[in-house]
């Protein structure tokens, strides 16, 4: 999507969320300037997610309004309220608690990809009917508080709070429900094991 | 605090420093960085033209989940703030998307400082008094941004 067309984008929607004209929408529209990613550079004059300000990890299109997001961005909103944060578009629930497939994911954007050193290994929680992999940026920041000796960190995962515990591998939710999983790390890629990443199925074991 | 900072605080936070808001100077608290002391310029042709308001602004912990908590602490004679600093905007309530930022909902204020709108008070007299006697109204929040909005 070009800058001239987000803008445009935005503009229609601070009409819709009515907020004052002298709302200035070039400088609301926070087109990313900065590049402290290794993989920014090559995506510097692309789309940005208008929840975590960054470029788009695993981009979602939502059906009906066409607006791109994180999953797991728009799944923290979905958790909360069914509605697009753009324009208020209803917004199936699904997105949050049946999971989505690859297939759903945007085409020609990629899923950021972290650098990884070939001692790192793989990270995965246990979720519904199987173990899920962390997405590529949450696995790898606990892999390197792992490396570094820590024995907790925590984690911001659609919008909560998380604790990984290392020395019980354990992930906890810090709010009300303070629900625990099991976390596991794997030196080789699980396969035909995994049920998918951070809730998207992964479609070789759809059948599964 | 638990957890570490959200990139996106982080990614507000720098862009509010490198490029104010024209008319607003927010900045973050060097011990807690998701509370911000905000100072409003009351915009021109205003009766707060001329007055520094000073407000609070704290990023919740599920922010932008949630609306930012943002409050006067400058006593303001405005229908839609009431005594304790509270405002009455929907987009801080209900109408919270998380594809609002600290700098919209900042740039809403001004425009709430501009357009007062006494049919949607915060249950408070200056409303009242505000549709019963606009001039004497206007009058009293030019008096009040004399009075105690100077930094």
């Amino acid at each position: 999507m070009e800058n001239d067309e987000i803008v445009s984008k935005l503009g229609s929607l601070l009409e819709n969320l009515d907020i004052k004209s002298s709302v200035d929408v070039k400088s609301s529209v926070d087109i990313k300037s900065s590049v402290d990613e290794a993989t920014d550079s090559e995506t510097a004059n692309s789309l940005e997610c208008p929840i975590c300000l960054q470029y788009p990890n695993y981009p979602i299109e939502l059906d009906n309004c066409k607006h791109v997001f994180c999953f797991l961005c728009i799944k923290g909103v979905c958790l909360r309220i069914s509605r697009c944060p753009i324009c208020r578009a209803e917004i199936p629930r699904d997105i949050a608690f049946a999971g989505i497939t690859e297939n759903q994911l945007l085409n020609g954007t990629g899923t950021k990809e972290v650098s990884k050193q070939s001692t790192d290994a793989y990270w995965y929680y246990e979720g519904y009917r199987g173990w899920w992999e962390y997405d590529s940026v949450t696995g790898s920041k606990i892999e390197q508080a792992f490396q570094s000796g820590e024995h907790k960190l925590n984690v911001y995962l659609f919008g909560y709070n998380y604790t990984i515990n290392l020395d019980k591998m354990q992930q906890c939710r810090e709010d009300s429900t303070n629900r625990v999983r099991k976390i596991l790390r794997n030196e080789v890629q699980m396969d035909s094991d995994k049920k998918g990443v951070a809730g998207i199925f992964s479609t070789k074991n759809s059948d599964k | 605090m638990a957890g570490g900072l959200p990139k996106r605080i982080l990614r507000e936070t720098e862009k509010l420093l490198s490029e104010p808001v024209p008319g607003i100077d927010a900045r973050p608290d060097e011990n807690n960085a998701r509370y911000f002391h905000v100072i409003v310029n009351g915009p021109k042709d205003t009766p707060f033209e001329s007055g520094k308001f000073k407000m609070e602004l704290f990023l919740p912990e599920d922010y932008p989940m949630t609306p930012p908590k943002l409050r006067f602490i400058t006593k303001i004679y405005h229908p839609n703030i009431d005594q304790l600093g509270r405002i009455c905007l929907d987009t801080l309530k209900d109408k919270w998307t998380p594809a609002l930022t600290i700098r919209t909902v900042l740039l809403t204020v001004q425009g709430l400082l501009s357009a007062p709108n006494p049919d949607d008070p915060l249950a408070n007299d200056v409303a009242a008094a505000w549709k019963a006697n606009e001039t004497k109204a206007i009058a009293t929040a030019r008096q009040w941004t004399r009075i105690y909005a100077q930094v």
